[in-house]
């Protein structure tokens, strides 16, 4: 089954976008209260090399994509939307647990935040590549 | 070996000079008047003391008395004494009545080297049980070793006791959050520093300390509570949280917490108490800054025979707040000078009224 390509595009861009927003909102309001101390540049290096990768090839084909005319009939696979786009769910869900969970972490295993979101790389890392990568193929699969 | 052969000589000159029939009175009223004298309790620092006594008996038992208890053992065992040890000739036979008259003569050896032999001898009275030696005979040692080391000797004697077995506290003690001394009202009937310890214990008690720990210091001793986790309002948290050391922001889990601590870094506020029972005004303070771990551990209990040393006026209960914040951003609490709940907060709190009524 095949799916038109700019409508995939702008559905997982919004995806990006949203949970990149809510990401960087959770992060600044932390920062804003004081959450990090002094230590808050650590978190926003995480948060910005959790998102940005991903995020700067989505706005790049984005940006291509509106300077060319683009072919309205194109199509892409199903499966690699789909895969993109579930692959991102998953990434953004966990990437929003890792901040989400900190009082939890606190209070039940005694880890702070700054180290969970050390520990984070453990998880997010392998998933952080399948989802580039997944998403990577999609925008270069559908370019117009 | 030089220890073992002064002693044994000692012993046996002893034993050539037994005591005649109306040296019993003579003795009680030495006793009398060296009990009724006041005594430092802190007269023999550095100092390892051993006392010979004899009584109008000549049978022989040699025994270590190390105040806590009556351990009859050999003299061989003389160097394995570390605190107060006395030696004494219990007089058989006559069990029942418990009392003994004794005449004494003190050793004092200095840091294992040199070994003095005073020379004069002192009568004592012990009246306790088995262990022949009672805490009023080592007041009336103690104030004998103290005069006669100045008089005979010129041995400056004026820290710590030895015989003490506490650990001790630093001194001059670390900078505090906050101290307070406990007013006059607090000190009622006291005759021993050991009835001072039995009301401020079961303040303790009565607040929830049941974990003390004790410590010697200059003419007293310290008695350091665990450390507690207290509330946002300086109040010590509920039982379990109270000796969590742990940061739990959502010990009562609610919305508001949760938001509360996602956006906001948990900050745990902790502190140990010291009460300092001590005739030493501490008119400074030791710069560095410590954390209840880094203590050595404590005694159980006070010391039995630091329990029994007379109470006079100059003592004073020095209340020390050592309180620290911990955020979770930083690795080490930091300890608040000037305290964050102590003041006013403290002089409200159950404990103090408890002190202080």
């Amino acid at each position: 089954m095949e799916l038109p390509v700019n409508i995939c595009k702008r559905k997982l861009a919004s995806v990006w976008f949203l949970g990149a927003a809510i990401l960087f909102l959770l992060v600044f309001l932390q920062t804003i209260f004081g959450k990090y101390g002094a230590k808050d540049a650590d978190v926003w290096a995480w948060a910005l090399q959790t998102i940005m990768p991903t995020l700067t090839l989505i706005v790049s084909v984005l940006l291509i994509d509106s300077h060319q005319n683009p072919a309205k009939s194109k199509k892409v696979d199903s499966f690699y939307f789909r895969t993109s786009l579930y692959f991102s769910y998953a990434y953004f869900f966990i990437v929003l647990l890792t901040i989400l969970l900190q009082p939890i972490a606190l209070s039940y295993g005694q880890i702070t935040p700054l180290e969970l979101i050390k520990k984070s790389g453990l998880w997010l890392g392998p998933l952080q590549g399948l989802t580039a990568g997944a998403v990577g193929i999609f925008f270069v699969k559908g370019k117009s | 070996m030089r220890i073992y052969a002064t002693v044994f000589i000692f012993v046996f000159l002893t034993f050539q000079t037994s005591a005649q029939t109306d040296e019993g009175l003579k003795l009680i009223k030495l006793h009398n008047t060296l009990h009724l004298t006041r005594v430092n309790s802190d007269s023999i620092a550095g100092y390892q003391i051993y006392v010979l006594l004899q009584n109008t008996d000549t049978n022989l038992l040699v025994s270590n008395i190390n105040l806590n208890g009556a351990n009859i053992i050999q003299l061989k065992t003389l160097a394995e004494f570390y605190t107060l040890n006395a030696i004494y000739q219990r007089r058989c036979g006559n069990s029942t009545d418990l009392e003994y008259f004794a005449k004494a003569r003190l050793f004092v050896q200095h840091c294992d080297k040199e070994f003095f032999l005073l020379k004069d001898s002192i009568v004592l009275k012990a009246l306790d049980n088995d262990c022949g030696i009672n805490a009023e005979t080592v007041y009336a040692l103690d104030q004998y070793l103290q005069k006669t080391a100045y008089a005979t000797r010129g041995i400056k004697i004026d820290v710590a006791p030895v015989y003490n077995s506490m650990p001790q506290f630093p001194f001059p003690p670390p900078r505090c959050s906050d101290y307070y001394v406990l007013p006059e009202n607090f000190y009622k009937d006291f005759f021993t520093i050991g009835d001072l310890n039995s009301k401020l214990t079961k303040c303790l008690d009565q607040n929830g300390y049941q974990v003390k720990k004790y410590y010697s210091i200059p003419k007293g001793y310290a008695v350091v509570t665990q450390l507690e986790q207290l509330d946002e309002r300086g109040e010590p948290k509920n039982i379990p949280y109270r000796w969590d050391t742990r940061l739990n922001p959502l010990e009562n889990f609610s919305i508001y917490s949760y938001i509360r601590a996602l956006f906001f870094a948990e900050k745990g506020y902790y502190r140990f108490l010291v009460f300092m029972v001590s005739a030493a005004n501490p008119q400074e303070w030791d710069s560095k800054k410590i954390t209840r771990s880094q203590l050595p551990e404590g005694a159980a209990m006070l010391d039995k025979f630091v329990s029994k040393i007379k109470y006079t006026d100059d003592y004073k209960v020095y209340v020390m707040i050592y309180e620290y914040e911990h955020v979770e951003t930083e690795d080490a609490p930091t300890l608040l000078i000037p305290g964050k709940f102590s003041g006013a907060n403290f002089m409200n709190s159950k404990l103090w009224k408890n002190l202080t009524y």
